[in-house]
């Protein structure tokens, strides 16, 4: 299952939010869709999820097109956005019940399948409850179970961690996992920067509607041409005799030390943090933990966007 | 019967179900029950109470029928009120951009939530009537009325519920911003409002007995059967227009519209010739011809704002026989397609409509001079000439990304300025202390239909003159400045090139 944009376009009057934007991304992946505020990251999954109609350009899922045969697209879709649902006068059960049945899933089928996601997405102590009395956490919760509820091979989650208490956040990161681990297509916009380097295999950088960056993790570092990672490093002692050879050796950026602990901004790739190591061992240090974070996606955002809006 | 409940249940439309649920959920809905239920329980003991009693030996033949009227008119009232109001603005939200409701991006068409949404309405609007019943029961006890009048009225009632409510589903469905459903939506109150009223009314001249309306004639039901037929016409077209206006734009959402509008036209012109054969008489062709000014009057508003493109979808449909492609020109999607299909129907029906008033003579004399007709004829005539001349206007906004949805409210501006330009230029130019349009300044007011249709029919035939004379050089003119527009559109409108490929696999498959 693949997921194409060819040359998107959406304009509102002379604005153009989306500016002929190009990428792709298929089944197993989790690709992040990043950007500050006003950059067309929202237009573009309302073009995906076949609620706004483009300018001009196309996107396929499987050879679909999702601007030509919407009808058959919806199917392959499941559309988790940044608002919530709401309604006053149905339970979270009849809420998704209802979309059961709109995706024509029948009768015992519709029940276990229901059943199935609300227990996958843990709503099943709050099934009985009105939308509008849930907390956000719980809100977002539904709105991921009702994207589920047709088992599409496709997600689109725009903001779904905004607002979200820590624990809410870590239980969502875990079911992007799993998620991601049953083969479907994730595209996922989000602020935290840090989260989605922790699940993404891929990213979309995109500002003022014009993509900066687009590819897999590799392929964005490639591109920026050089690997920012932030390296933590528990010494049994010496912390801040380490931090300061750290700071002589080539590839690091920065070095702090706090309560016995260096974190190092390195640039480099998987081959130099082993050789870093190495470096830090003959050096005489005795280290107790030596974890390289994966690629900060945060500083290739920072290089390569400017923070402007339109 | 588990599984046959189940079955059934698996049929019914999701929206049905997830409307009737929050219908009996909701507060609101259980809030208004209970209001309503009391003011007809507090209407009725008063009626009760404060009713001067006939002599002990007399029974009063009209409390039922007191009663009633004012128990249906309370149920009215309140259904046309709430059920309405629930059900549009519940559309109006869920397709707001906003406030994403997710519904139209489900397996469900559109034509299944808007029917779900109506049947649901429906539903709820039964629920109500059903509450009213033991009041209607006990009207009926208390003499004056008989059964048939109730049906008769109570089956009134319901239409205009469910009119309205289709007419709400509509406005809900016009792409627009808030501000402009907002006033949308209080046209359609004022609407309502007149609908009620007037339906009030007709009701409660019939339950006295001041209409002449006798059940016992034939003609009295073979005329509620027309009323009927009309009333689901038209309730017909307001939801096949609300169809096309939430189905994607990628859909040839015109096809349904322009053949439901050909089978109604069709149809009404077949009901209203048998009916004017019957009579000997010309003038009932007139409902005909009305149904046809305002349907196709309508038709060059909406082709207007349609697009001059079509996508892949609507190309890959068009066939690549000659005939049969000028054929479909007409229906499918596309303001040029559009644009003609109203300009033939409205040349139809004017011509047919005088043809039927000379064959047969009206023995009325105002009407065998065609003055009806003739103010439908003029009627679609300015609609022509202004609906072209906005459609010019936006093509040259083209460059400013004049959205071509909005290319009425270019024709709305032209037409208030084509009315309201001629009482400024005389006041300033002439003299203004006489009032009336005398002959001499009758030039001033030709771009304004109201004052030249009234005026052209009701004075000399110098007005009449000046306006067919003013209107067929308009229309001559901008139907020469569209020419090339329309030329072009028809040489567009082809099916996609077969890739030489794809020839070959068909010709060896043959």
């Amino acid at each position: 299952m693949e997921v194409e944009i060819d040359n998107l376009r959406k304009e509102y009057g002379r604005t153009r939010a989306v500016n002929g934007i190009s990428f792709s991304f298929s089944s197993g992946q989790v690709f992040g869709f990043i950007g500050p505020n006003g950059a067309g990251k929202s237009t573009t999954m309302r073009v995906l999820a076949t609620l706004e109609e483009p300018t001009s350009g196309n996107a396929t899922i499987d050879g679909v097109s999702v601007i030509e045969e919407p009808e058959k697209a919806h199917k392959y879709i499941g559309y988790v956005p940044d608002n919530l649902p709401s309604h006053r006068d149905i339970t979270v059960h009849e809420y998704l019940d209802f979309f059961a049945r709109a995706y024509n899933i029948r009768g015992e089928k519709r029940r276990q399948t229901v059943e199935g996601v609300e227990e996958f997405t843990n709503l099943i102590g709050i099934r009985d409850k009105t939308l509008n009395a849930l907390s956000k956490g719980m809100k977002n919760r539904v709105s991921i179970a009702r994207a589920l509820v047709h088992d599409p091979p496709v997600l689109l989650m725009d903001e779904p961690a905004a607002g979200l208490d820590p624990r809410a956040r870590i239980e969502l990161r875990e079911l992007l996992k799993v998620l991601a681990g049953q083969g479907k297509a994730i595209l996922i916009s989000s602020h935290i920067l840090s989260e989605l380097a922790e699940i993404c295999t891929g990213a979309v950088i995109i500002e003022r509607g014009k993509i900066l960056r687009a590819g897999t993790l590799q392929e964005i570092i490639a591109q920026s041409g050089k690997a920012h990672r932030t390296i933590v490093l528990r010494p049994l002692n010496r912390a801040e005799e380490l931090r300061k050879t750290l700071l002589e050796t080539p590839g690091v950026e920065d070095a702090r030390e706090e309560d016995g602990i260096v974190e190092v901004d390195f640039v480099g790739g998987d081959e130099a943090c082993c050789d870093l190591l190495e470096t830090i061992l003959r050096a005489g240090f005795r280290i107790l933990e030596y974890r390289p974070r994966r690629v900060d996606l945060e500083q290739i955002f920072l290089d390569v966007t400017r923070g402007d809006v339109q | 019967m588990t599984e046959f409940f189940s079955h059934l249940g698996d049929r019914i439309n999701p929206i049905v179900v997830k409307e009737t649920r929050q219908a009996v959920n909701s507060r609101l809905v259980a809030g208004f029950l209970l209001l309503f239920l009391s003011v007809q329980l507090v209407v009725m003991l008063l009626m009760m109470t404060t009713r001067e009693m006939p002599d002990q030996d007399e029974i009063d033949l009209r409390a039922g029928r007191d009663v009633f009227t004012f128990v249906q008119g309370i149920l009215l009232g309140t259904c046309l009120i709430l059920i309405p109001a629930m059900t549009g603005v519940r559309l109006a939200i869920e397709r707001s951009d906003v406030n994403v409701d997710l519904l139209f991006i489900s397996s469900l068409t559109p034509r299944a939530v808007l029917l779900g949404k109506l049947v649901a309405a429906g539903a709820l609007a039964l629920l109500i009537f059903s509450a009213c019943a033991p009041f209607m029961t006990f009207a009926y006890v208390m003499r004056g009325l008989d059964v048939p009048t109730i049906v008769v009225v109570l089956t009134a009632d319901y239409l205009a519920v469910m009119t309205v409510t289709m007419l709400a589903l509509f406005i809900a469905s016009v792409p627009a911003n808030r501000g402009l459903r907002v006033l949308l939506g209080f046209f359609g109150f004022v609407g309502m409002c007149y609908l009620g009223a007037g339906l009030l009314a007709l009701t409660t001249a019939f339950l006295r007995g001041w209409s002449s309306l006798d059940m016992n004639a034939w003609e009295f039901w073979v005329s509620c059967a027309g009323l009927l037929a009309l009333i689901l016409g038209v309730n017909g077209l307001l939801f096949v227009w609300s169809v096309a206006l939430i189905s994607p734009a990628a859909a040839n959402r015109a096809l349904p519209v322009r053949i439901y509008t050909l089978g109604f036209w069709l149809a009404a012109a077949i009901g209203f010739g048998i009916w004017s054969l019957y009579l000997r008489r010309p003038e009932p062709m007139l409902g005909w011809g009305l149904i046809s000014c305002v349907l196709f009057s309508l038709q060059f508003i909406i082709a207007i704002c349609e697009r001059d493109q079509w996508g892949a979808r609507v190309a890959r449909r068009i066939p690549r026989q000659l005939i049969l492609r000028m054929l479909v020109f007409f229906f499918y999607s596309g303001a040029a397609g559009g644009f003609a299909f109203g300009a033939f129907g409205a040349a139809i029906s004017i011509s047919g409509l005088a043809i039927w008033f000379a064959v047969i003579p009206s023995p009325l004399r105002g009407l065998t001079e065609q003055q009806p007709v003739l103010v439908l004829g003029l009627v679609l005539a300015y609609t022509y000439c202004y609906s072209l001349t906005a459609a010019v206007i936006r093509r040259l906004l083209a460059k400013s990304s004049f959205p071509p949805g909005y290319t009425w409210v270019i024709g709305v501006i032209l037409v208030g300025c084509g009315c309201a330009l001629p009482y400024i230029v005389r006041f300033a130019l002439f003299e203004h202390s006489r009032y009336g349009y005398p002959d001499e300044l009758t030039f001033l007011y030709l771009t304004n239909p109201f004052v030249m249709i009234i005026e052209a029919v009701r004075y000399t035939e110098t007005h009449l003159l000046y306006t067919i004379a003013f209107l067929s050089a308009w229309g001559l003119t901008v139907t020469m400045v569209n020419l090339p527009w329309f030329v072009k559109q028809i040489q567009k409108f082809q099916p996609p090139e077969v890739p030489e490929a794809v020839v070959g696999a068909e010709g060896a498959g043959e």
